[in-house]
């Protein structure tokens, strides 16, 4: 022991006598872990760990998919189909329904917004849901009772009600309804987050409080979904055959009739964990995959200073084996050095792993799941140990291959003139040739990532969303009558309109972009479908607000909007596919004016204008601007305001309670904050492809030009030979990055061969996370390029331009 | 008429200077050699023997001093227009022989010629490779690499590339210090026969009996000529 301490002592001591070498290895090497195991832990997460639920591996997701022809469609559920199986069902142990929406919390003082989660009692068991103080919901609150009762989160009762240790039975209003609270959620529950992307609720209810029609066929929802429990007996298979029985005969006979009348709905029940998980586990391994490439880079890298290494302990080997050394104690001394540089390495890297996954959390929680429950656990940190160990083992064993043992002895014969200790060429090349091609498919995913997130974001919305705000309303119950409605709304618009400031104002269904969106279906008479396009209800002034302009045809009038007109106002882009469906006229967009087309339902609409059009970030790239406009008039104000005049949510608020006392603010948000919000996972695709893009960058550079210009410390006497035998210095410079390059070239060669086959992958994979922009792969490409000509030119220069003899006698 | 020297070395001065101190490794060295003259250079290690060859084959600047060639001063030309020198006038022996392990014995022996300016044709090298090759009686091992040969077979394809490119003067770098006797026998045989032949060699060596091979000794003392003896009479001295 006292022998190994005084060996680590001495390494530490013989290190710290180059920093050089120390620095640049801890920081290629803790930088590269530190990426690798936030990767590591993202994907331990994603594909290994289990969900923080009892029996998770027993619960399965219960939505539904409807079949129209050959299409289907999934991602929505009728409420009805959802109820007929959690009372019919036989197969499972327990279900529950959820149903996730917002509410004004009136009872506090600032009137929040809040996300809610409308549930049976079955999902506090399914879920094992923890309560700080009170309980879950019971058979009291089950469905049909209209029991309003509620649990509030642990946030919420530490932030509004300061932890009252008398909560349990005070009232919450939410919307007009009084609710009993009955429980606090503990923080530490892990919402599933499939049921929304950043799934959040900070208020339980029960499910009888909805307020949506369960009964109906007629409308679908996205914002509801099921868990079930599997009996001991009962299989996916058999819960699927189930549904199939139990609904789709009630859905053929009561279910949509119409354009639509072929639906069938069928069960696509799945595991929770790969429900939850879905299409995330590719982005997973991509980030692993992008990290396991950075880290075969930083090891060519280290390899290389390795190398450089033991050159410059050559003497120190040569004494040693003089001495009588044998190959393992020289292997000791290496593997020492190498694992103190490993170890110190992985500390650092660990520092590193725990900024990125607190980074991770902070940024991207809301576009990958389960991303609370992300940290570095024991798991991480037993394969960090055996990844240091491993490479400090690689690192040793390639460096001790290379210095030739018998070579060592030789030299101690010689009498010390001619070369260094040599790394065989073909390692050499081997080295430079992997280098560039990892560093070369690196860059090239990262700019095919990167070229995505630019597209989206680089492409004009169609409109000014400068200056442009949404206001949606809650009205209350004082309203039941449509007329009403329509007077409130008309009255609202004027009093709106009097805000200094405001330029332009409209009523919408919703703002001119979203995430999400209304779809519906248009259809010939024939019943031939002619499209599915997203859809908004405008007033006459829409238009004219958001600044779109009406290319054929017109706008809506106000005629349009008192007689609640049946027509249609399409995109130009939902116009040029419905006229390619009905093979009408001769492709003018003119043409379509004054066509009928027809809904699912059998309505009919005349097509009285065509409009530009709109490019949602949230579903361009699907909709390429189809877009369709009804006539209508809501309680949702597009409001646009003139130059250097914003427009605050405490205007509105004075101005509804000076007006309208009981209307209250459901949503007040700018479009450019929309905007925002809809292309930040883009921007934050962009910002790590970015950085990931440069510290390969950064990494290849350093790597590319250490092992070129050791190659060219190796060729020094080679160089000096030729250059003793006459050759000049400019022949010896072309040669010298003519044979340099030859590995080089392979190594592009073979890393564009892989793109191209990674790319027709990602193409049926994760065609949305890349596209192909020739200028940034030739800049990635004409980057790498420099840096080899620059690791070939200047070092060989620098050998060239000293004299012969220098070279000769490796000085 | 005075019969103009081959190489003139006038006053040369090598220091090698570091931050603490100044190593004189050659001082104010005088000396000429003709063609035709077969001169070694004797003395113990660190007299600037080896330095003085690298002057003498502008592998190495002085710091001070005249070096011509052929009455042309050559110690401030241009690093190309010395390469062009050493191209067309000197051969090379070195002791470790420095041939390129990773190309043949044949392209080992064609790479002086490689650097000739103007272009020579490719059946032109053929010949003169080959020719080379023969008088070292190893056109045989052409295609073989060089650590396939033995010590002494390797400094006889060292010598047919100092020959390939008919230079004026041969430099030979201890020639014999990695050889067995018997094939430094026969090296030093090879070199003079080649002066013989008219070559002109001037060969620096640690061992006696081969300096005695020369018909002019240099001996070298801390960088610094300590006589020049002529061997055969009718040759000019050193100045």
């Amino acid at each position: 022991m006292r022998f190994l301490i005084n060996d680590i002592k001495t390494t530490a001591a013989s290190l710290s006598r180059v920093p050089g070498f120390v620095l640049t290895t801890v920081f290629t090497l803790s930088l590269t872990l530190g990426v690798l195991l936030a990767a590591f832990s993202l994907n331990h997460l994603l594909l290994f760990k289990a969900l923080p639920y009892p029996d998770a591996q027993k619960l399965i997701l219960m939505e539904q998919e409807l079949q129209e022809g050959d299409r289907k469609f999934s991602g929505s559920q009728y409420f009805v189909a959802q109820k007929l199986m959690y009372q019919k069902q036989k197969s499972l142990d327990s279900m529950a329904l959820v149903f996730r929406d917002n509410a004004i919390l009136a009872s506090l003082r600032d009137k929040p917004l809040t996300e809610i989660s409308y549930v049976t009692p079955e999902y506090f068991d399914l879920l094992g849901v923890p309560v700080v103080i009170g309980r879950g919901f019971t058979e009291q609150e089950n469905i049909d009772n209209n029991k309003p009762s509620a649990l509030i989160s642990e946030y919420l009762w530490r932030t509004q009600y300061g932890k009252d240790a008398n909560i349990l039975g005070q009232s919450i209003t939410l919307g007009e309804q009084q609710y009993k609270v009955v429980g606090v959620v503990a923080s530490s529950f892990a919402e599933p987050s499939n049921f929304a992307d950043d799934a959040n609720s900070q208020i339980w209810l029960p499910w009888d409080f909805h307020g949506q029609d369960e009964e109906s066929w007629n409308y679908v929802y996205s914002a509801t979904s099921a868990i079930g429990k599997l009996a001991p007996t009962s299989s996916i298979a058999q819960v699927t055959a189930e549904f199939n029985t139990l609904v789709d005969p009630i859905f053929q006979q009561n279910g949509r009739v119409g354009k639509a009348k072929h639906q069938a709905i069928v069960a696509q029940f799945q595991d929770f964990q790969v429900a939850i998980i879905g299409d995330n586990k590719y982005i997973g391994l991509l980030v692993l995959l992008g990290a396991g490439v950075l880290l075969l880079i930083a090891c060519a890298n280290i390899v290389n200073l390795f190398f450089s290494r033991a050159a410059q302990r050559q003497r120190a080997l040569v004494i040693q084996a003089t001495l009588g050394a044998k190959l393992k104690h020289l292997f000791f001394d290496i593997w020492l050095e190498s694992l103190l540089l490993s170890t110190a390495s992985m500390i650092i890297g660990l520092i590193i792993a725990g900024w990125s996954i607190e980074l991770l959390r902070s940024v991207a929680s809301h576009a990958l799941p389960r991303l609370s429950e992300l940290s570095l656990d024991l798991t991480a940190v037993a394969f960090a140990g055996v990844l240091t160990l491993t490479l400090s083992l690689i690192f040793s064993v390639i460096t001790l291959k290379l210095i030739n043992h018998k070579q060592l002895i030789s030299q101690l014969q010689s009498s010390g003139k001619g070369t260094g200790a040599q790394v065989n060429a073909k390692v050499r090349n081997a080295l430079v040739g992997s280098q560039i091609c990892l560093a070369t498919l690196l860059l090239l995913v990262t700019s095919l990532v990167m070229s995505n997130a630019l597209n989206v974001l680089n492409h004009p919305l169609g409109f000014e969303d400068e200056n442009l705000y949404n206001l949606k309303l809650d009205i209350g119950e004082g309203y039941p009558e449509d007329e009403a409605k329509m007077q409130l709304s008309r009255d609202l618009l004027a009093q709106l309109q009097k805000i200094n400031g405001v330029s332009n104002i409209s009523r919408a269904s919703n703002p001119p972009i979203r995430r999400g969106s209304n779809n519906t279906g248009l259809f010939n008479n024939d019943s031939v479908k002619l499209g599915h396009f997203s859809f908004v209800t405008i007033d006459d002034n829409y238009f004219n607000t958001v600044g779109l302009k009406v290319l054929a045809g017109r706008g809506y009038n106000q005629q349009d909007i008192r007689d609640d007109s049946e027509t249609i106002i399409l995109s130009k882009a939902a116009a040029t596919k419905v006229i390619a469906g009905t093979g009408d006229g001769n492709g003018k967009i003119e043409d379509i004016i004054g066509k009928v087309v027809y809904s699912a339902g059998g309505d009919i609409w005349t097509v009285i204008g065509v409009v530009d059009n709109v490019y949602n970030p949230y579903n361009h790239e699907k909709t390429q601007g189809a877009m369709m406009y009804f006539s209508s008039s809501r309680t949702n104000f597009i409001i646009r305001m003139q130059d250097g005049n914003a427009l605050t949510k405490t205007q509105i608020i004075n101005l509804l309670d000076e007006h309208f006392a009981e209307v209250k603010v459901w949503q007040f948000t700018s479009i450019s904050d929309i905007h925002e919000q809809l292309v930040y996972q883009k921007k934050l695709t962009l910002w790590l492809s970015l950085v990931l893009g440069l510290f390969a960058l950064l990494l290849a550079a350093v790597g590319i030009y250490g092992v070129i210009s050791y190659n060219s410390q190796m060729r020094r006497y080679e160089l000096g030979i030729r250059m003793s035998l006459g050759a000049k210095s400019k022949r010896i410079l072309l040669e010298f990055i003519g044979e340099s390059f030859a590995p080089i070239a392979a190594g592009f060669g073979f890393s564009l061969l892989l793109a191209v086959i990674l790319y027709s992958f990602a193409q049926q994979h994760i065609n949305q996370w890349l596209s192909f922009d020739w200028v940034m792969v030739s800049s990635c490409l004409l980057a790498l390029i420099a840096i080899a000509l620059a690791a070939c030119y200047f070092p060989a220069k620098k050998i060239i331009a000293s004299d012969p003899i220098k070279a000769l006698r490796n000085e | 008429m005075t019969k103009q020297a081959l190489i003139e070395l006038k006053n040369i001065q090598k220091v090698y200077s570091k931050i603490d101190m100044e190593t004189h490794a050659l001082r104010d060295i005088n000396m000429a050699i003709f063609e035709g003259d077969y001169l070694s250079i004797s003395g113990p290690s660190g007299c600037g023997k080896s330095t003085l060859l690298s002057l003498l084959g502008l592998l190495d600047t002085p710091t001070s001093g005249s070096y011509l060639i052929k009455g042309q001063e050559v110690a401030n030309l241009t690093a190309d227009d010395r390469a062009e020198i050493r191209n067309l006038h000197i051969g090379f022996i070195f002791q470790a022989f420095n041939l390129i392990d990773e190309i043949s014995v044949y392209d080992n022996v064609a790479l002086p010629l490689k650097y000739r300016e103007p272009k020579l044709s490719a059946k032109e090298v053929d010949e003169q490779v080959m020719s080379s090759l023969k008088k070292v009686e190893m056109q045989h091992r052409c295609s073989h690499k060089p650590n396939q040969l033995s010590g002494g077979q390797q400094q006889r394809i060292a010598i047919a590339r100092a020959l390939v490119g008919k230079p004026s003067i041969l430099l030979v770098d201890e020639p014999t210090g990695n050889l067995d006797s018997k094939n430094g026998d026969l090296v030093m045989a090879l070199l003079d026969d080649l002066n013989q032949e008219g070559t002109t060699i001037c060969m620096v060596t640690h061992d006696p009996r081969y300096a005695d091979h020369a018909k002019i000794k240099l001996n070298l003392l801390d960088g610094i000529i300590l006589n020049n003896i002529a061997l055969e009479s009718g040759l000019q001295e050193a100045v």
